[in-house]
């Protein structure tokens, strides 16, 4: 696979602002650059600014200062509307609260994305079914998030991420909710997706597991990358 | 455009959906239903002109068109206002009520021809002769009374024999029991009096001025009042005017009041829903997917509302009609339906207005991270 820039982060940085002079610098110059088929962690203490570049990366905010480029093209002043093409084209989102919509059943919440892009409600389910099917939850298309474990409903999410089959995969403290044993098969999963599918994932985690299995670590600290760990050869593992 | 997830949606809050349909109902059926006196009382006046087109009415003078019951005219002045030249034809009626057999009235058999668009034809039988107790029935009053050629009816405690009965007129004629004059007269308590004369005068276009000339010369000396149908349309057409102010007035009450509820409970589920539209945002809902799904439940509960209203509406006004007993109808046309369905669609979308944009505008992590 040819190697090129997914994600190409410039001089990141991100203040919130709260009142007249209450400003805190979440991020402050960040540049990162994640290739096509890698499998990152991000790693940091609470506080270091973790879920803020994840936003940013998943066109969820954008940067106060700073440019972001996903696949060469620059997301960074683009306008809501497009950044929500961009969210369900390009993207895919994995949050630590599941995130899935209560009043839908599990195929409904994976067929939601595709539903938005115009996909009829019949190839829609299909693919979503398909997609449950590969995540382990053959038995379990009609239940509504309520109705299943924390786990079950991560599963669930990580189907409906990859919907719109999109090339990146963001997955934002995965495990965090999880007890040990789930957490490893959403580890295992999105392990899977990045050697058997090939795509790019970026994982937030405290998971000692998932981050080890990754093919590089960024260290983020203060809402800076502290330091950087690339795994020598993913082959030499096996 | 997500129906599926529309339907849903309003589902889940049963009672909260419940209940704004009502609401969007009872305006809906506070419009049709007045609306439909409106509709029913232009109909019922366009009935009446139609067989008293071009003629001159008189009555008694203190007596407004809707008190017509209580009029009382001296038969002597049908004499007297037959010399007026320009008068073709002239005859008196009587009409009242008797507890036996409801519209009960007397006419001279003779001139039944000078109602020009009263071209009344028997169905059965013939007409009551002078002096014989002998009545003609109007086909509802047949039906009503149950009562053929033949039959005999008490009316005022006499006992009448049916004669004839007339085919369908599409007046309240049709539910009326009639005799000559004098029967009528006699059994109403009228001797000597009738309750309006009518003329028909030789041109059409004379009749205003006629009538100005029996105001003049007669009105006050006889107490009596001469009009023309153009008198009674512009009176009918105060009163509908009246009845469309009333109808206008309730209407836009009640549809202001349908509309905030409507917007009130579109911002409810708004905010109780954050969350989800957050997510839905994340995973690629733009902000019009946003704006167009609560929209879409704000039009849906109003379209409820409105077929509800109108299914109500119908139950009431035949109800309603049933009080009255036929010689009115309230009448829900087509198109007081449809206006005032697409009047509080137009509220609904209003409504939903701004709930919709509040929706579409939420920002989808702080709408996550809302717990
Ligand atoms: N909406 C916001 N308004 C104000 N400050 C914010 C907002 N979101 C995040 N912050 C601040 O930005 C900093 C970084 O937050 P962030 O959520 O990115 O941390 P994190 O690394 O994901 O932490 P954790 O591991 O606890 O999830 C924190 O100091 C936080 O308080
Ligand atoms: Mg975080």
């Amino acid at each position: 696979m040819a190697k090129r820039a997914v994600f190409k982060l410039e001089k990141i940085t991100k203040q919130y602002r709260m009142g007249e002079d209450v400003v805190t610098n979440a991020l402050c110059g960040i540049d990162i650059e994640i290739e096509n088929g890698e499998y990152v962690a991000i790693i940091g203490p609470s506080g270091s600014g973790k879920s803020t570049l994840m936003h940013i990366m998943g066109c969820l905010d954008s940067p106060t200062k700073g440019r972001v480029f996903i696949e060469g093209i620059d997301v960074s002043k683009m306008k809501d509307n497009e950044l929500a093409v961009v969210r369900r084209e390009k993207l895919g989102f994995v949050f630590q609260a599941y995130n899935l919509v209560n009043t839908l059943t599990a195929v409904e919440n994976v067929a939601l994305p595709m539903r938005f892009a115009g996909v009829g409600r019949g190839e829609a389910v299909r693919r979503a079914r398909e997609l449950l099917k590969k995540v382990g939850l053959t038995d379990r298309m009609g239940h509504k998030p309520n109705q299943l474990s924390g786990g079950q409903q991560q599963r669930v999410a990580i189907a409906r991420s990859l919907i719109n089959d999109p090339d990146i995969i963001l997955a934002d403290e995965p495990t965090g909710n999880l007890d040990t044993k789930s957490g490893q098969e959403i580890v295992e999963l999105l392990e899977s997706l990045n050697r058997k599918m090939g795509k790019t994932i970026v994982v937030v985690t405290h998971h000692l597991g998932l981050a080890q299995r990754a093919d590089r670590r960024i260290y983020i600290k203060d809402g800076k990358v502290e330091r950087e760990e690339r795994k020598a050869s993913r082959k030499r593992r096996r | 455009m997500m129906y599926d997830m529309l339907l849903g949606e309003l589902m889940r809050h049963k009672l909260r959906t419940g209940l704004t349909i009502t609401g969007v109902a009872i305006g809906i059926l506070l419009i049709v239903s007045l609306g439909s006196f409106s509709e029913g009382i232009k109909i019922f006046v366009d009935q009446q002109l139609a067989y008293s087109s071009g003629l001159i009415t008189v009555i008694k003078q203190d007596i407004s068109f809707e008190g017509i019951m209580y009029s009382k005219v001296d038969e002597n002045v049908i004499d007297e206002l037959a010399d007026i030249p320009g008068i073709e034809d002239i005859s008196g009626f009587v009409m009242g009520t008797t507890p036996e057999v409801g519209w009960f009235g007397g006419i001279d058999f003779s001139k039944v021809d000078m109602f020009s668009g009263f071209s009344v034809e028997l169905d059965e039988g013939r007409t009551p002769e002078e002096g014989a107790d002998e009545v003609v029935l109007g086909y509802k009053a047949a039906e009503r009374l149950d009562a053929g050629v033949g039959d005999s009816l008490k009316i005022g405690g006499r006992s009448f024999e049916v004669v004839g009965i007339y085919e369908e007129m599409g007046t309240e004629d049709d539910d009326s029991v009639i005799t000559t004059l004098a029967k009528a007269q006699d059994v109403l308590g009228m001797d000597g009096e009738v309750t309006m004369v009518i003329i028909k005068p030789e041109d059409v276009s004379e009749a205003r001025s006629i009538a100005d000339f029996i105001n003049d010369e007669y009105g006050d000396s006889e107490e009596i009042k001469a009009g023309t149908d153009e008198d009674v349309r512009k009176f009918a057409e105060q009163l509908t005017d009246q009845m469309s102010a009333m109808t206008f007035a309730m209407g836009s009450i009640a549809s202001f009041i349908a509309g905030i509820v409507i917007m009130n409970v579109m911002f409810m589920a708004v905010r109780e829903r954050r969350r989800e539209i957050g997510v839905m945002k994340a995973v690629g809902a733009t902000n019009r997917h946003i704006l167009i799904e609560i929209m879409a439940e704000s039009l849906a509960i109003t379209f409820a509302g409105s077929v509800a209203g109108l299914v109500l509406s119908v139950v009431v006004v035949q109800f309603i009609n049933g009080f009255l007993g036929g010689s009115f109808t309230a009448v829900i046309t087509p198109s007081l339906a449809l206006e005032s369905t697409a009047f509080l669609m137009a509220i609904g979308a209003l409504a939903g207005m701004a709930p919709a944009r509040q929706a579409s505008r939420l920002n989808p992590i702080e709408a996550i991270r809302y717990e």
